[in-house]
């Protein structure tokens, strides 16, 4: 319990310091033992509790844990979760996330009002979001309309109709193809984002030099 | 006070490079400590000076003597209360916060002496956190000392059922992980056994296994009864299905339902089953076959005690919608009062799913249009059944490709089917998590197995046995030695009938 | 043997998946002997069928006959008027009265100004009359032989009784009487005698595992070389028969081919030689693949003999063999209405048809890796829809067909409704193996745990137990599984 008090500013630092989602969200883990002791109804730290949770439940996202994030937003303070505006939108977000209204998702990151400092965190989940369903668009299309294409990442659907060539190139430049007399999209498929998990790598690659040197 | 301080501060962990002379050394220290707390006024001496014994002492360094003052003050503090919990106890008290430190940081080879104690210190915690509706106070300190306490988490206490409910009603689900993917493979271990007599390891030793120290005498655990284990197993397996990893859920359904029985089932095992089968539904998209091991007369009770399950699980596997709405709607107030509304709902949800992907065994592929014909139960419109079937690619459920056609005015979109060799590069990440995973499991498993292979050799009952076969070996054995004498001799004979005839 | 009463069958209620069910025994034959009238026959044939009715039953002799044209008379729509007066004829000169009001009261409904289909009563009465006599005549004879105690005298005093009674239709007491006989047979030509009689009237009855029983009986017979190769035909014929209809196909082929020739028309009580050309070619064509189907019907030089007298199925036969499914399906197609109006085999067309269906359908697709859904269904798809040449699509009956089968698991393949073709499963071994490794591995691993687990509650005493048991057990630690012995027991 060496960490240094829960407060807004250690979280903006947190938040900005973190080298990587899962770091952000391990720190947090371990905060969420002192925002719960703060909880109480009434209290005068309603502010510093809504942006300890909003900013908890984007590391969930950002994590990729979406159900611990439903548990999540059921265990947070309930009377502070009903009135507070920015854990409401949270909670928004959440369904959209859930239901994959991939329209929904951006509309609520881009539009709904989040406090400054929850910022960075709801950018840098929309690029998350959008790499991850460009990978994910990239393996199970094999050919799509602009329109559908820029819908699942946000973009603008009538101008991507229209074969805005602004727009195509944001794919093409991730290695797809356009193919404008059927006005269809190409895409390549990414290779998953692997390499994180080196340890799963060496152990496995340890038992099949094994094999090839008894097996045969 | 000073003159306590120096009492108290006798012993400090010991390092452990040293030799088991030194470790008796250090066993003795402890125990004249212990024999030092345990003098009849003790309690009430060092609880009127605790703040300051509790300020100068470091949880760590002095772990026996911290608890056991805090143990003494709580005493003084709460008396005879059981039930309402003083201020100074509750979460951010000052004794709550005092028990947080000590269990964040205390010296597990000193604690190993007081067993009681600690469990008393972890369910006093644990039910400070829920008096004031804060279960999750309590989650991760309770973790970390069971985790600090005993580091593989293989024999299950009572603290670990304790803390499975505590999880599941602070629905801190992944916070639990660490604790049940260490797998439990043991019970405490039996004092009283004969060999225990003639080899007692001293208790603040490094062992192999924590099963030395975690006796059913060391106080670490209550007194424990099947309910204990068939309920830490069934709330491991609600943690599970909460995260949604069906496959571990099942598997620890499976302990349940397989538990051994003698002449009767247990209430928590049939409430497994029904469980069990609606996760293998969701899991598995049908009913698995029963976990062998389980006795075909305890299957029995459990299908005539979850008739309405298995009819739905039936209605299920037939792919009948009609059928299953007919057994949810008819069995929904038995969903409610096994509270198992939410996975019949969601085995509701998983059945279109498992319709798509059952396309994928007849067809190769066809279009959005034919796959609303052919796996939809009610007319949906055909963006309906896109973003259902590309959520289901995209989450990698379904192993498929979609094509947009460039047609503007007639807008199909076809679903091609990857044939498993197209599969292979995605498979392989999956592939290598399965078998780390499952490499792990097989690592305490074949570990444990060791363990209970000895225990079992040295238990009386074997002792028994084995004289027994003995005994009743004696004369056999002298007869076999003059059998062999005999033909010894016979030899002999042989040889002389040779000799003569050359 | 009569351990099935005839009533039995009455709760079975016709229905035309019936025959396909091994050992429910049909009702159809049942049911033409009186015992259940079943008003509305359950098949309907309009179009004329390609044989003639006159010679076409000039092949047979005895009861068939009339059974034979009773069935033709219901079913058929064309031919009931000419079928059912020849029953009448046929009914008229035996003394089974009953069948003479049922095919009587059968002309009435279809052709009521018809002259016979008025019931004559006079001859109704005067048969029963010199039936009852007989009756009485014989009983009291085989009386007579009995106190007399000469064998061969009541043997033949049962034979005669039972053949009267299956004169007069009633069957279970013919069979009754056969049987009785078997005490008294003394040499082994009585015995094979008698089970024929036996089995006739059991073919008859529709009383197919008797059929079967009496059959073994016959073949374990010891008699002579002569008689056996006698027999055999009509053993074979019989035990095919009754294999069909327990819907054994595969096995009532091999009885069918293996009838030998010598067969001709002794059996015309029965069926004819050409009956076993087409019962043993369809079953074959229903039950073996193409191999066989050349090796052991048309390389058959004995069933060759049968096939010449039928020779649309040998047709039909190496057409199949030749891989040319739609003249084959066509030939049959074009014999279905005969097939349907006749006596064994109307309960198993669709079904041994069918059967044939599928079956092309899975020899067809065998060579490809893919096929075009188009140029299978110019083969298999039904003249109504490729005649208009339709494009396919999937839900041209065809592709339902195909869909069907693919998901009862009889076609390994799957349908590409993109590009239209049938592509074939390609087992890829490497990735079966491995995933059959990894689920080997992963249940191998929990079991271990499991079975790990169980030993340690059994030995920790933490078995579910009742709550006495529980009290109990921490007294006195009985049973087996006393999990805590009193310490210190070893000194």
């Amino acid at each position: 319990m060496d960490l240094p008090p829960l407060s807004k500013d250690q979280l903006s630092a947190v938040l900005t310091s973190s080298r990587s989602p899962t770091e952000l969200f391990n720190t947090l883990v371990e905060y969420e033992y002192e925002a719960c002791l703060k909880s109480t109804p009434n209290s005068n730290e309603s502010e510093l509790l809504s942006l300890f949770y909003s900013t908890f439940f984007f590391a969930h996202l950002l994590t990729d844990q979406i159900y611990e994030a439903r548990a999540m937003t059921q265990r947070m303070p309930q009377d502070l979760a009903q009135t507070d505006p920015s854990l409401q939108n949270c909670l928004i977000l959440l369904r959209a996330v859930w239901q994959r209204k991939y329209e929904s998702v951006y509309k609520i990151l881009r539009e709904l009002p989040w406090p400054d400092r929850l910022r960075p965190a709801v950018e840098s989940y929309e690029t998350y979001f959008q790499e991850k369903t460009l990978r994910e668009v990239s393996r199970a299309y094999e050919a799509i309309r602009p329109a559908a294409a820029a819908n699942y990442l946000g973009l603008d659907t009538a101008a991507a109709e229209q074969g805005d060539p602004a727009i195509i190139q944001k794919f093409t430049a991730v290695g797809w193809t356009w193919d404008g007399n059927k006005k269809l999209l190409h895409p390549k498929p990414l290779p998953p984002a692997l390499g994180k998990d080196v340890r799963l790598y060496d152990e496995v690659s340890e038992i099949m030099a094994l094999v090839g040197k008894y097996g045969g | 006070m000073a003159e306590y301080l120096s009492q108290l501060t006798s012993v400090s962990p010991c390092l452990h490079t040293s030799t088991p002379s030194d470790e008796e050394d250090y066993d003795k220290h402890i125990r004249d400590l212990i024999t030092y707390l345990q003098q009849p006024n003790r309690p009430s001496e060092l609880s009127s000076v605790s703040g300051y014994l509790l300020d100068n002492l470091d949880p760590y360094l002095h772990s026996l003597s911290y608890l056991s003052v805090l143990h003494f003050k709580i005493q003084s503090v709460q008396g005879d209360n059981k039930t309402r919990l003083s201020k100074q106890v509750c979460p951010g008290g000052e004794l709550w916060i005092k028990a947080v430190r000590l269990l964040r940081g205390f010296d597990p080879f000193q604690i190993r002496y007081a067993g009681h104690e600690w469990r008393q210190l972890i369910e006093l915690v644990i039910q400070a956190a829920q008096a004031v509706s804060k279960p999750l106070l309590a989650v991760s300190v309770v973790r970390d000392a069971m985790l600090r306490l005993d580091p593989s988490s293989e024999v299950l206490t009572s603290v670990h059922t304790a803390f499975m409910r505590l999880t599941l009603i602070a629905r801190s689900y992944s916070l639990a992980l660490p604790i049940l993917e260490r797998h439990i493979c043991h019970f405490p271990t039996l004092t009283g056994q004969a060999y225990q007599k003639y080899h007692q390891p001293t208790l603040c030793g490094e062992h192999e296994s924590s099963m030395t120290f975690l006796t059913d005498g060391s106080g670490f655990s209550k007194k424990l009864t099947y309910r204990d284990h068939l309920q830490f197993f069934l709330y491991g397996a609600m943690i599970y299905m909460a995260l949604r990893k069906w496959d571990r859920a099942l598997h620890y359904l499976s302990i349940v339902i397989s538990c051994p029985v003698t002449n009767t089932v247990s209430k928590i095992m049939v409430e497994g089953y029904k469980k069990w089968v609606l996760v293998s539904l969701l899991g598995r998209g049908m009913l698995v076959s029963h976990p062998h091991l389980a006795s075909s007369h305890v299957i029995r009770a459990y299908k005539a005690l979850a008739k309405p399950y298995t009819l739905l699980a039936d209605a299920f596997e037939k792919c009948d919608f009609q059928r299953i709405e007919v057994e949810v709607n008819a069995a929904r107030s038995i969903w409610h009062a096994d509270n198992n509304i939410g996975l019949v709902q969601q085995v509701m949800c998983a059945f279109s799913k498992r319709m798509t992907l059952r396309l994928g065994m007849t067809f190769s592929a066809l279009t959005l249009a034919d796959v609303a014909q052919q796996a939809s139960h009610r007319p949906t419109s055909l963006n309906e059944v896109e973003s259902l079937v590309a959520s289901l690619v995209m989450s990698g459920a379904l192993n498929a490709v979609m094509l947009h056609s460039h047609n503007d005015d007639d807008k199909t979109t076809m679903v091609r089917f990857c044939s498993t060799v197209e599969l292979r590069c995605f498979q392989e990440h999956d592939t290598r998590e399965q078998i780390v995973q499952d490499s792990q499991l097989l690592d305490v498993v074949g570990r444990s197995i060791l363990y209970a292979n000895r225990g079992l050799e040295l238990s009386n009952e074997n002792f028994l046995f084995l004289q027994k076969s003995m005994r009743w070996s004696d004369n056999p054995e002298k007869g076999s030695a003059r059998a062999l004498d005999e033909l010894a001799s016979g030899i002999d004979i042989e040889e002389d009938i040779m000799g003569d005839t050359h | 043997m009569d351990s099935m009463p005839p009533d039995a069958f009455e709760s079975h209620p016709p229905s035309p998946y019936a025959g396909q069910i091994p050992g429910v025994i049909n009702a159809d034959l049942e049911s033409l002997n009186g015992a259940v009238v079943s008003t509305s026959p359950f098949v309907k044939v309009d179009d004329p069928p390609k044989f003639e009715l006159e010679s076409y039953i000039a092949n047979y002799i005895g009861r068939t006959k009339f059974n034979r044209l009773f069935l033709i008379g219901s079913c058929s729509t064309y031919l009931s008027v000419e079928a059912l007066k020849a029953a009448i004829v046929e009914a008229k000169s035996s003394k089974d009265v009953s069948r003479y009001e049922r095919a009587v009261r059968a002309l009435a409904e279809v052709a009521p100004y018809e002259a016979e289909a008025m019931l004559d009563k006079e001859w109704v009465d005067r048969t029963r009359k010199v039936v009852k006599a007989e009756t009485d005549r014989l009983e009291h004879e085989l009386r007579g032989y009995k106190n007399n105690l000469i064998k061969e005298s009541i043997r033949m005093g049962n034979e005669d009784l039972g053949q009267h009674y299956h004169q007069i239709g009633d069957l279970l007491s013919a069979s009754k009487a056969y049987s009785r006989m078997r005490d008294y047979c003394t040499t082994p030509s009585h015995i094979a005698s008698m089970l024929f009689k036996i089995i006739h009237v059991a073919i008859e009855r529709g009383d197919w595992l008797s059929v079967q029983s009496h059959v073994q009986r016959l073949r374990n017979l010891q008699s002579k070389q002569e008689d056996q190769a006698k027999n055999q035909p009509k053993m074979s014929a019989a035990l095919g028969l009754s294999q069909l209809h327990s819907g054994a196909y595969q096995e009532a082929a091999n009885s069918f081919l293996s009838t030998d020739p010598s067969l001709g028309d002794s059996y015309n009580e029965v069926l004819t030689s050409n009956d076993v050309a087409v019962y043993g070619g369809l079953c074959a064509l229903a039950s073996m693949d193409r191999n066989e189907l050349q090796r052991r019907v048309l390389d058959n030089s004995s069933f060759r003999n049968f096939l010449e007298l039928e020779p649309h199925i040998r047709r039909a036969i190496s057409f199949f063999c030749n891989s040319k499914f739609r003249p084959c399906l066509e030939i049959l197609e074009s014999y279905q209405n005969d097939y349907l109006l006749d006596v064994h085999l109307q309960r198993h067309v669709s079904t041994l048809y069918t059967r044939i269906r599928t079956k092309s359908i899975q020899q067809y697709v065998v060579p490809f890796s893919r096929v075009t859904l188009d140029s299978m269904s110019k083969v298999f798809a039904s003249r109504a829809s490729s005649g208009q040449a339709q494009p396919i699509d999937s839900k041209s009956p065809f592709v339902q067909e195909l869909i069907g089968l693919i998901q009862d698991g009889t076609l390994e393949a799957r349908i590409d409704l993109e590009k239209m073709v049938l592509v074939s499963n390609q087992a890829d071994l490497r990735t079966d193996v491995q995933t059959a490794v990894l689920e080997s591995l992963s249940s191998y691993v929990k079991e271990a745990h499991i079975r790990l687990l169980r030993t340690n509650i059994i030995r920790a005493g933490l078995e579910v137990r009742q709550l006495s048991d529980e009290r109990k057990q921490s007294h006195t630690g009985s049973g087996a599984k006393h999990p805590r012995p009193p310490t210190g027991m070893l000194q």
